[in-house]
């Protein structure tokens, strides 16, 4: 039904004759008394804007409404015009005194640069983040995320769009101080690699906090944790700003002593905090994304992104002079992030509904690979207890290949079974939850990590408490409930002797971890592999003819996605 | 049927909302067709708000389905946003935004481009007659004048189903009157419309129908006429509603007349005020032209004999039991 047959067509022609006549009405009072030029000059002036209007408005039709909007808000904001010339004016400032002060100093140039980096801080590391996750939790104190979200857009593309209205900030306020920051390198002692590499590191730190600020608005639902949110937000942003300045020092005065491995470890930094950005975005963008949707795969695809760069680093980071005890760190490290993923996705809903069960794959790779990435607690089991295992096994290759064949597997080993006692011990009490208050927020399962994981330690420090001979909290057999005290004790980590022998209790405690681990994990995966039971939907035949209409009215128009498009 | 079409522009399949042991909507069942205005009452806390916003894709159901053109809220919810408007009872404002920006943006934002996103700003604009104000700034716009906006924002995108939740809520008379004709002119249009309001002779005005809601459950569903007879009543017996009142005002003999009513007809109450006497009767004419033959017949000078009608206020407010929150 198009606007012509409701009948609002022949009240807007009726209209439009009146703005006809009022432009005839202007145009003839502002020439009632004015030359033949004044009429000409005028007739120019709106010919040009004629043409010009047209055109923007035809341009902007290629970008995200949000950011056309908040780019309006914007410039009409007093907020962002006194922002603006605050930071023009404190960089007039800083280069004056750094001028007045300096000028006789071989450090003319890293002390402006220094002080530049400082001033474009204060608003790309402050006022640009902070005005972002205003501008999402404001939607949702006001109520018009309710309006947007009922539109056809989809949460991504307002999400996006928010970012991109915040990239756009960044990069106004970049254009003013990157003319300033350039000129440093006609000073004495600034390299031009210093000066691209701070521009960027300034672009992406930005960037990251306004992904953080997104993360956070979308989940400041109410004005009460809208306020809280805002205050811890505030302190990371102040915290931010502070390494920030410390960042600007080391760019400005340090360049020239940074060793060359300080740049992998710097790359790799790099890459963890871009990663965690692009997940804290499609985690913004599940927030606001409707119940029944399927909020679950692109989260898991930014997890496997952010794996990649971790396996990428680590890879990396073998061929430097590394200790094993370091690469057995790292490998922890990449563990307990699936652990933590894990307790997550094992908390959400077990249901799917008809809307998902239509995307599931159908295509032979979709649901080879597929599978794991469409929602559901054991899907989520599965997935992040195979991600954990495969990046244990590359870990032990590396370790393998740069200890020249000397590892001891033990701390490894007990580490795959203390990752998989822990995983599938989180998933069971969950479901568990889950069966009782189907509900429960998808925090508690952070909570179920948390009890599984320091439970048996606290129990264990309980009773040894208790036991007098073991007064002083001595590392025993009961210690083998805890992970770290257990590879604490275990001569692999320590000595990393291969010949070193155990005691009987040693055996039994790692052999009952073993036990353990394989018991729950075994039944978590039998429950995990049920869910993969549930069969594929067909859309239904008037979902289709809709949307072969729709496809006929907007060719270009949004289409419903399915797995299988992604391994398309 | 407003339009005959037999495939309903609005469904609702025994649907029920539940927070934590809090019933909201419980199992609420009805259909709106094409074309149709559909009134929504209840008292506060009735669980419109909530089927609405459920129907509109903002909140999912706990048990049961809604539909829209046959689509269902849950599993298509991207497909029923293309032909649903949504005009909530809270009206959410941006700062540094004109009237023009603002419906601009939603007008992007349902993915109208160019001169058909510029042709359709005009129309609505028009329509709403707030092109005289198209560059305000919309945070200075009074209530009324926002709630046009906000009717202009639900038009923006020409659906075919549009939800309005008490739209004049908080209007002057002369708003609400506004209101009301461009109600009347979208019914008009062909556009099914479902209105939540608490005035109630308002919406007894511009609905066909109309459904009464209490405690998440739906009481009553009809016309006005077929709620005030009772004919949708669950019992299935008379019930008070399918009845009315009618005042006799006699020249003199009042106490001669209460007694031929009491004894004859066993009517009770009967309300005496001076020489008039209220009792509540049947709204079968026949029996009223009977009653006032039998009082005329027993020597009982009657100056008048008038029917109540009984309106849609006293209708909720049996329907409901008086239980209003």
């Amino acid at each position: 039904m198009t606007n012509q047959e409701t009948g609002l067509a022949s009240s807007a022609e009726k209209i439009e004759t009146e703005v006809d006549e009022i432009t005839i009405f202007s145009a003839g009072s502002l020439g009632g008394n004015a030359s033949a030029d004044g009429d000409v000059d005028l007739r120019i002036a709106v010919e040009k804007e004629g043409r010009l209007d047209p055109f923007v408005d035809k341009s902007s039709d290629r970008f995200s409404s949000i950011l056309v909007k908040e780019t309006r808000q914007a410039t009409k904001s007093r907020h962002f015009v006194w922002t603006f010339f605050a930071t023009i004016i404190i960089t007039l400032v800083v280069t004056f005194v750094v001028l007045a002060e300096g000028s006789r100093s071989n450090q003319l140039g890293p002390t402006l640069l220094m002080g530049y980096l400082v001033v474009l801080g204060l608003p790309l590391m402050i006022i640009v983040p902070m005005s972002t996750f205003q501008s999402l939790s404001a939607e949702h104190g006001d109520g018009t995320l309710q309006l947007i979200s009922i539109t056809t857009m989809k949460p991504s593309e307002i999400i996006i769009g928010k970012l991109c209205s915040s990239i756009l900030q960044i990069l106004i306020y970049m254009s003013v101080l990157a003319p300033c920051v350039t000129f440093t390198f006609l000073l004495r002692g600034v390299d031009v690699y210093q000066i691209i590499l701070s521009l960027l590191c300034a672009f992406g730190c930005s960037v990251s906090l306004c992904c953080l600020g997104l993360a956070m608005g979308s989940i400041s639902t109410t004005r009460m944790v809208s306020a809280g949110m805002q205050l811890v937000f505030v302190l990371i942003l102040l915290g931010s700003a502070w390494l920030w300045c410390y960042m600007a020092y080391g760019f400005a005065q340090e360049f020239g002593n940074i060793p060359s491995e300080a740049y992998f470890w710097f790359a790799g930094l790099a890459s963890g905090i871009l990663s965690t950005a692009l997940l804290l975005l499609v985690a913004a963008t599940a927030q606001i994304t409707f119940d029944s949707d399927n909020r679950a795969t692109y989260l898991r695809i930014a997890m496997l992104v952010q794996q990649t760069f971790f396996i990428a680093f680590m890879v990396g980071i073998a061929g430097l002079r590394i200790t094993l005890l370091e690469m057995l760190i790292l490998m922890l490290v990449f563990l307990h992030y699936w652990l933590l993923m894990g307790s997550l996705m094992t908390m959400t809903s077990p249901r799917l509904s008809n809307r998902v069960r239509r995307s599931m794959p159908r295509t032979i790779l979709g649901r080879s690979f597929g599978g794991l990435l469409m929602p559901g607690p054991g899907r989520g089991f599965l997935f992040a207890w195979t991600n954990g295992l495969f990046g244990m096994a590359v870990a032990t290759v590396l370790m393998f290949m740069t200890s020249g064949g000397k590892l001891n597997f033990e701390a490894v080993v007990l580490s795959g079974f203390y990752f998989s006692l822990f995983l599938s011990s989180c998933y069971v009490f969950n479901s568990f939850v889950k069966k009782y208050s189907p509900h429960a927020p998808i925090w508690i399962g952070f909570l179920g990590l948390g009890l599984v994981m320091f439970l048996p330690t606290v129990l264990v420090a309980v009773v040894e408490a208790f036991d007098y001979r073991r007064r002083y909290f001595e590392v025993g057999f009961l210690a083998y409930a805890n992970w770290y005290s257990a590879l604490g004790q275990s001569p692999p980590v320590t000595a990393w002797d291969v010949k070193s022998t155990k005691n009987f209790m040693e055996w039994v405690g790692y052999s009952a971890v073993a036990i353990t681990a394989i018991i729950t994990t075994a039944y978590a995966l039998l429950s995990a592999c049920r869910e993969f039971s549930v069969t594929t939907l067909a859309t239904p035949a008037h979902v289709v003819e809709e949307d072969r209409d729709h496809a006929r009215r907007d060719p270009l128009g949004k289409k419903e996605e399915t797995i299988d498009d992604i391994f398309k | 049927m407003v339009n005959g079409s037999t495939t309903p522009s609005i469904e609702f399949q025994n649907m029920s909302r539940l927070f934590g042991e809090t019933r909201a909507v419980d199992e609420l069942s009805f259909k709106v067709y094409p074309g149709e205005v559909f009134g929504f009452i209840g008292p506060n806390g009735a669980g419109k708000t909530t089927s609405m916003r459920i129907l509109a894709t903002l909140d999912q159901p706990s048990r049961g389905d809604a539909f829209v053109d046959g689509l269902s809220v849950i599993d298509d919810p991207d497909r029923v946003r293309r032909r649903l408007g949504f005009m909530p009872d809270q009206f959410g404002t941006y700062s540094n935004v004109t009237c023009e920006e603002y419906l601009d943006f939603f007008a992007r934002s349902y993915g109208l481009k160019g001169a058909d996103r510029r042709r359709c700003l005009r129309e609505v604009m028009a329509f709403t007659q707030l092109d005289q104000i198209a560059q305000k700034p919309m945070n200075g716009l009074s209530k009324g004048m926002k709630q046009r906006l906000c009717l202009s924002r639900t038009l923006i995108h020409n659906p075919s189903v549009m939800i309005l939740d008490e739209p004049a809520a908080g209007l002057d008379p002369r708003a609400r009157i506004e209101l009301r004709d461009m109600i009347v002119a979208l019914a008009e249009m062909g556009k099914t419309l479902l209105i939540s309001s608490h005035i109630l002779s308002e919406l007894a005005e511009v609905c066909h129908r109309v459904g009464i809601i209490e405690h998440g459950q739906l009481l009553a569903v009809g016309t006005v006429e077929e709620i005030l007879q009772g004919e949708k009543g669950k019992s299935g017996q008379p019930s008070d509603s399918q009845r009315s009142t009618v005042e006799i005002t006699v020249v003199q003999d009042v106490q001669q007349c209460v007694q031929l009513l009491a004894t004859r007809h066993n009517i009770e109450p009967i309300q005496v005020t001076g020489n008039s006497v209220t009792i509540p009767i049947s709204e079968d004419v026949n029996e009223q032209a009977d009653l006032l033959a039998e009082l005329v017949n027993a020597g009982i000078r009657v100056s008048s004999f008038q029917a109540k009608q009984r309106s849609l206020e006293e209708a909720f407010l049996h329907v409901t039991q008086g239980r209003v929150q």
